[in-house]
């Protein structure tokens, strides 16, 4: 019962999600984002559908859509970052650098991984796959999510709910895929509830955070105006290097 | 029992050392700072302080332990204590609005380089955790004893520089970097 009443709340939610976008005319602004919740509420129901009445179809059915997932998620990463960094042109340089090292990292480390395994297949499991999958997307979240506090970039409580919120599930999916692995066959019954429970709760939070349209406040203070990137770099360089060499001067007994 | 186990077992037992010590020594920071805060008036540059090399400075110190009570040396390290924390407060806040003055502008500047800001954000960070390691040693030793603890480490940071030099003469390192600026 209990788990039905999971199956069934998910997919309720998303309903709402899609349902207050649409009253408020806001789909368009975070095109991805709906579109991830969109294939995330078919393939509930498709894989409802399977699971009753397609069993031995289910674990394919599963795993091909969470795979389908992942890019969907990679898709609600890139949209944040071109969103939240449309205004701040430098900060995007910075991230878009700092992302395609990560990318090129993880794309390695998986490539590196696989070559490892007799059939050339990344990951000796489904599971293990999506775990490096899921590693890789987290990687890049984090280093995003660090930029916009690093350069102080506003996001607004629609782009913070997505943000955030994905950024929850991603932490439970990594934990619950991990524990999965680490312990196996005797963390199957907590599996079946787990992934679903936590998504339940970023549901909550994206139907609070997306329930209306709220714009990316403008940034409130005003830059120093120097006029290129070098004197502006040389000046606090030389002004943290000097209160460091004063700090040193000073606690000298 | 598994090499994982005690890997977990070692990482709970270091997280509650780090929790506990660090729980202590903002306890301490706290009763310090409930009798006096805000020493320095807000608005002024703390870099133009010439407070900083007096609180530090252990000439004083080394009359008032040696010429009076106990009690008085102790209320004397107290008061010393509470000058340096608040001094170190107003020398952090002033490097980390200059730091955020500089993040607000390059946000918008096309020509920002991403090795330049990293190498910015590292030497943000390094200050950041030497001010917080000071910052500790303050509050645990009092700000006289802290100050020649630090001196001792450049000493021998210095030492191993003379002997990183004799093994590779022509190499520069970071630890050299660190002692020039002392030196």
């Amino acid at each position: 019962m209990s788990s039905l009443a999971l199956w069934l709340s998910g997919p309720a939610l998303q309903a709402v999600l899609l349902v207050r976008a649409a009253q408020g005319k806001f789909l368009n602004r975070y095109k991805f984002f709906y579109s991830y919740v969109v294939w995330v509420l078919l393939q509930q129901i498709v894989s409802l559908w399977i699971y009753k009445f397609r069993p031995a179809s289910y674990a394919l059915a599963y795993w091909s859509g969470e795979a389908v997932s992942v890019l969907a998620g990679c898709g609600l990463v890139w949209e944040a970052y071109k969103i939240a960094l449309a205004r701040y042109p430098g900060a995007s340089r910075v991230a878009r650098n700092v992302l395609l090292f990560v990318f090129i990292f993880a794309v390695t480390r998986i490539l590196v991984h696989a070559s490892n395994t007799p059939n050339w297949i990344p990951g000796k499991t489904t599971l293990e796959t999506e775990l490096d999958l899921r590693v890789a997307q987290a990687a890049m979240l984090i280093v995003l999510v660090a930029l916009f506090a690093y350069y102080a970039i506003p996001l607004g409580r629609n782009l913070k709910g997505i943000v955030y919120g994905y950024a929850f599930f991603l932490t439970s999916a990594l934990v619950n895929l991990g524990l999965r692995d680490f312990l196996g066959a005797r963390f199957q019954s907590i599996w079946h509830y787990a992934p679903a429970a936590s998504y339940l709760l970023v549901l909550f939070y994206w139907c609070w955070a997306l329930w209306s349209y709220a714009p990316i406040p403008q940034p409130s203070l005003e830059p120093r105006l120097e006029a290129d990137y070098e004197t502006l770099l040389a000046k606090t360089r030389g002004k943290l290097s000097s209160a460091r060499a004063r700090l040193l001067r000073d606690t000298r007994p | 029992v598994t090499t994982a186990s005690w890997l977990f077992l070692g990482s709970v037992a270091f997280l509650v050392t780090s929790t506990l010590l660090l729980v202590g020594v903002s306890h301490v920071a706290s009763r310090l700072r409930a009798a006096d805060s805000d020493l320095f008036p807000h608005n002024h540059d703390a870099m133009a302080l010439e407070a900083g090399a007096g609180i530090f400075n252990s000439d004083d110190w080394d009359i008032v332990t040696r010429e009076t009570s106990r009690e008085f040396a102790r209320k004397f390290r107290y008061e010393r204590t509470v000058l340096a924390l608040d001094w170190l407060r107003l020398v952090r806040a002033e490097v980390r609005r200059l730091v955020r003055e500089h993040r607000h502008a390059a946000r918008v500047h096309t020509g920002i380089r991403t090795v330049d800001e990293a190498k910015l954000a590292f030497e943000f960070l390094s200050f950041e955790l030497s001010t917080a390691i000071l910052w500790c040693l303050v509050v645990v030793r009092g700000p006289i004893r802290a100050a020649r603890l630090l001196g001792q480490s450049l000493d021998s940071a210095r030492e191993l520089r003379r002997i990183a030099e004799g093994v590779m003469p022509n190499r520069g390192s970071s630890l050299s970097g660190i002692v020039k600026t002392n030196s």
